[in-house]
């Protein structure tokens, strides 16, 4: 019972440490805000619209695992997308799809979906490495849902 | 040259303990501004004044140096405040 009541005094002391801690490192980050009173200091927050007119901007889906590939007659394509030339793109993304985002779907080499795995995987990667020589990138399906439903994507297949 | 406030009377100003949310309809942005910087707009909207006249104004209402780097400072804000529209320059005679 003692020993009891002896772990529980121990814990609450714990606990009440653990606030008087959590408290003081707020006091610190307030005073370090509070802290530069002796320099003027000026920050600007972006509104909600004007995040919203860059939004198409993404990056490269991580793994053509990921990569939206649409259906066909002739098998599985690559939707390869665009990125804006009128837009600075920065080398590795991410990258600006502009306001009307363009893509085509890559048809060589056919993937077989009856063939083997690693067939599969070869052949995909071959069709992005042909996106890739075409200027464009894969994206990511969460990428493609959020684009199509804010201002879709021009697929043109003979690209 | 002077500097003074651009339609400073539109801002929608909230005071949050001596921090400020300034919302500015001109461009539709939010600003967040610390105590001298307010000060710095209030002052400049109660009279056009020149960078030295501010410096020296602050350096007494927060007790700092008026030396060559506080006014620099106040210099770089400023020209920050004239590129976000909350303040614009004006000659003598303009």
């Amino acid at each position: 019972m003692t020993e009891k009541r002896s772990h529980l005094q121990t814990e609450t002391a714990r606990q009440s440490l653990k606030a008087s801690m959590d408290n003081i490192h707020k006091h610190k980050r307030r005073k370090l805000l509070k802290g530069t009173v002796a320099v003027p200091v000026v920050m600007t927050l972006y509104s909600g619209a004007a995040l919203a007119r860059t939004s198409n901007i993404t990056g490269e889906a991580d793994s053509i695992e990921n990569a939206v590939f649409k259906d066909t007659i002739n098998g599985p394509q690559l939707l390869c997308v665009f990125p804006d030339p009128m837009q600075t793109q920065i080398p590795g993304g991410p990258y600006d799809l502009g306001q009307f985002p363009q893509a085509t779907l890559i048809q060589e080499p056919k993937i077989d979906l009856t063939a083997s795995a690693e067939t599969v995987l070869t052949s995909k990667m071959q069709q992005l490495e042909e996106c890739h020589a075409r200027g464009g990138i894969m994206i990511s399906a969460v990428a493609y849902t959020s684009i199509m439903s804010k201002t879709g994507i021009n697929i043109n297949p003979t690209w | 040259m002077h500097w003074r406030t651009n339609h400073f009377e539109t801002l929608l100003i909230e005071n949050w303990d001596e921090e400020y949310t300034v919302f500015q309809p001109d461009s539709g942005k939010t600003h967040f501004l610390n105590h001298m910087s307010m000060k710095m707009l209030i002052y400049l909207d109660q009279k056009p004044a020149t960078l030295e006249e501010i410096s020296a104004y602050l350096a007494v209402q927060f007790q700092q140096e008026p030396d060559h780097d506080f006014q620099r400072n106040i210099e770089k804000v400023l020209y920050h405040f004239d590129t976000l529209g909350l303040v614009k320059k004006s000659f003598v005679g303009s």
